[in-house]
């Protein structure tokens, strides 16, 4: 598998105190990455350091192969959180330099400029100065320019974060038609955007990664199921709990939920699996409301941090 | 090559930002009101006492005038003595500039240092402040940003200091009637051209400074203070050497080895300021 980022403990400290700590992970080439965390948990810094902006206190990075004192620079592209441009600059005179800088020649950085502007929907604002610039407008030209040219890497930092679902939508279409293309990590407190963009996601708390996974994997989509019931009843477990293709049985404790791991024999999918489960269910009269494979990144986000 | 592509590309973009900033503006009114004073004040001199300084301009020659000077008006001998480091070579030859010239490009050694302060003083920290750093960043070197900053600086001071000089030029020129217009245009192109590395030199201390301090109000204070500070430290018997300002004087040699090795001093304290600010800033978080 190629590998767009790879880290190797990678720890930032400020003031003694490790803010990134010890960070090992790998970002496959092609993927649309989440990258999660609660607040604090270093996901910025993170950022900043595969940027170059921070240096780190210790451990090493690469980034499409090169290491953090070479960066690819022009290669990569990244919306980073908090930084704001020229005030006195039309979004437009910001965008073409920026294109330039990134080695387009000017005629393509104007085409490029028009394309950017256009994918976040802010044509119409082209002649508009940096000061002027609303919270939302600012984030959709700093998403602008991180899609100018065609970067193999592309690292956004909560890129929908305060913007209306209208212009959330755009730039998670955006990023999603980048897919195969680019190699996009994004950072993100929407679960259900990381569900619903990401293929590959690493979890981090106070610095440590706590795992990282596919999402299938995250989710358990592959081996998983969540039954709900219309009423309790212990039949539907014992029913379960006796098939071969079931490695574990969990009852919530109104046991209206159960959480079925699977474990499908050989020559056997997932999809067997499930079904033997459904039939088992049926069998021993429990009413299914819904049957759901894997469970949300939510649920998995909030038992691992 | 990269690197200076790069250097250009930011320069260019930053000088059109310093101009919509309205900096420009305002170092040019700064400067162009400083120049036309001093000329101002030169030309009435010129008027009133031109005979007079057209004797001394002929004595000087044939007679060790400035030995007379020193003996019956040792105040003005002193004052003179004070713009020309005493040295009666370079007394000779300033006597034959005109007036008004040599006045201005004194403003400019002077003031130019004090206006760079004023108006660089945020050349880096202010990129790093507002984050905007990290847009360019992403896209190439931070040599190469602190060269197009500076670059950029340097040639808003170099078209300020054009734009004064042709309008102290013109002025000059309609209102002396002995102005001789060919030698003064020489003599300001090469007043001019000492410029460059002169501003060089200041403008790199400010981007030093501005990649020391993260205050843009700080970094004014500190760096209008090191001024102070090198023009005190100038005048040192000892370690005079040290300082940039030491070597003003040697602009005004008539001996062109001299000119150029002043110039010299210049761009290499001006090549120290910026290694020390492209060292703070290749090790900084930005």
């Amino acid at each position: 598998m190629d590998i767009a980022i790879r880290t190797d403990r990678l720890t930032k400290r400020y003031d003694g105190r490790a803010v990134v700590d010890n960070l090992t992970f790998e970002v496959p080439k092609g993927s649309i990455y989440g990258f999660l965390g609660p607040n604090g948990a270093g996901k910025t810094t993170t950022f900043a350091m595969l940027c170059g902006f921070v240096r780190p206190s210790s451990g090493s990075a690469e980034v499409l192969g090169q290491p953090l004192s070479n960066l690819p620079l022009g290669r990569m592209a990244a919306l980073p959180q908090d930084a704001r441009f020229h005030p006195e600059r039309t979004l437009e005179d910001s965008l073409r330099f920026m294109a330039e800088l990134q080695g387009l020649d000017p005629a393509r950085a104007r085409q490029e400029t028009d394309r950017v502007l256009d994918a976040v929907d802010l044509n119409d604002a082209r002649r508009v100065r940096g000061k002027a610039l609303s919270h939302g407008m600012a984030k959709r030209f700093g998403i602008a320019q991180a899609f100018l040219g065609t970067p193999e890497l592309v690292l956004l930092d909560e890129p929908t974060e305060g913007l209306d679902p209208r212009n959330a939508h755009t730039v998670r279409q955006t990023i999603r038609a980048m897919a195969g293309r680019s190699t996009v990590l994004v950072s993100s407190h929407n679960l259900s955007e990381v569900e619903d963009l990401c293929d590959h996601a690493a979890i981090i708390d106070h610095g440590k990664l706590v795992t990282q996974a596919s999402l299938a994997e995250l989710t358990g989509q592959d081996h998983q199921v969540l039954v709900q019931l219309g009423k309790a009843g212990t039949g539907a477990v014992a029913a379960l709990k006796g098939l071969p293709s079931v490695g574990s049985v969990q009852a919530s404790p109104d046991g209206l939920t159960i959480r079925v791991t699977l474990r499908p024999g050989k020559g056997e999918s997932v999809e067997d699996a499930i079904t033997e489960v459904v039939g088992a269910l049926m069998k021993s009269g429990a009413a299914i409301g819904t049957i759901v494979r894997g469970q949300k990144l939510e649920e998995k986000f909030l038992e691992l941090t | 090559m990269r690197v200076l592509q790069d250097t250009w590309r930011i320069a260019r973009f930053d000088l059109m930002t310093l101009i919509r900033t309205k900096r420009a503006l305002v170092a040019l009114l700064i400067y162009l009101a400083g120049a036309l004073a001093t000329g101002g004040a030169l030309v009435w001199v010129e008027n009133q006492f031109g005979d007079k300084i057209q004797m001394a301009r002929n004595a000087i020659d044939t007679a060790d005038a400035l030995s007379s000077i020193k003996a019956d008006a040792p105040k003005a001998y002193e004052a003179f003595a004070t713009i020309t480091g005493g040295d009666e070579a370079t007394a000779r030859h300033l006597l034959h500039m005109p007036l008004v010239l040599l006045g201005f490009f004194w403003t400019t050694l002077t003031f130019l240092p004090l206006l760079i302060a004023l108006v660089s003083y945020d050349i880096v920290n202010s990129e790093v402040n507002q984050r905007s750093a990290r847009f360019v960043l992403l896209r190439t070197s931070r040599l190469s940003l602190l060269l197009g900053k500076m670059l950029s600086h340097l040639l808003l001071f170099l078209a300020v200091t054009v734009a004064a000089n042709v309008a102290l030029f013109v002025y000059a020129w309609v209102e002396l009637p002995a102005f001789d217009l060919l030698p003064a245009a020489g003599l300001l192109l090469r007043f001019w051209l000492l410029t460059v590395p002169f501003g060089f030199c200041y403008i790199a201390l400010a981007a030093l400074v501005s990649s020391l301090v993260d205050g843009a109000g700080l970094s004014m204070a500190i760096m209008v203070g090191v001024l102070i500070g090198l023009g005190i430290l100038s005048s040192s018997n000892d370690v005079g050497f040290l300082s940039p300002s030491f070597y003003k004087m040697m602009l005004w040699s008539p001996n062109l080895l001299t000119v150029l090795g002043g110039g010299l001093a210049f761009v290499v304290f001006g090549l120290l300021f910026l290694g020390g600010a492209s060292a703070r800033l290749r090790w900084r978080d930005l």
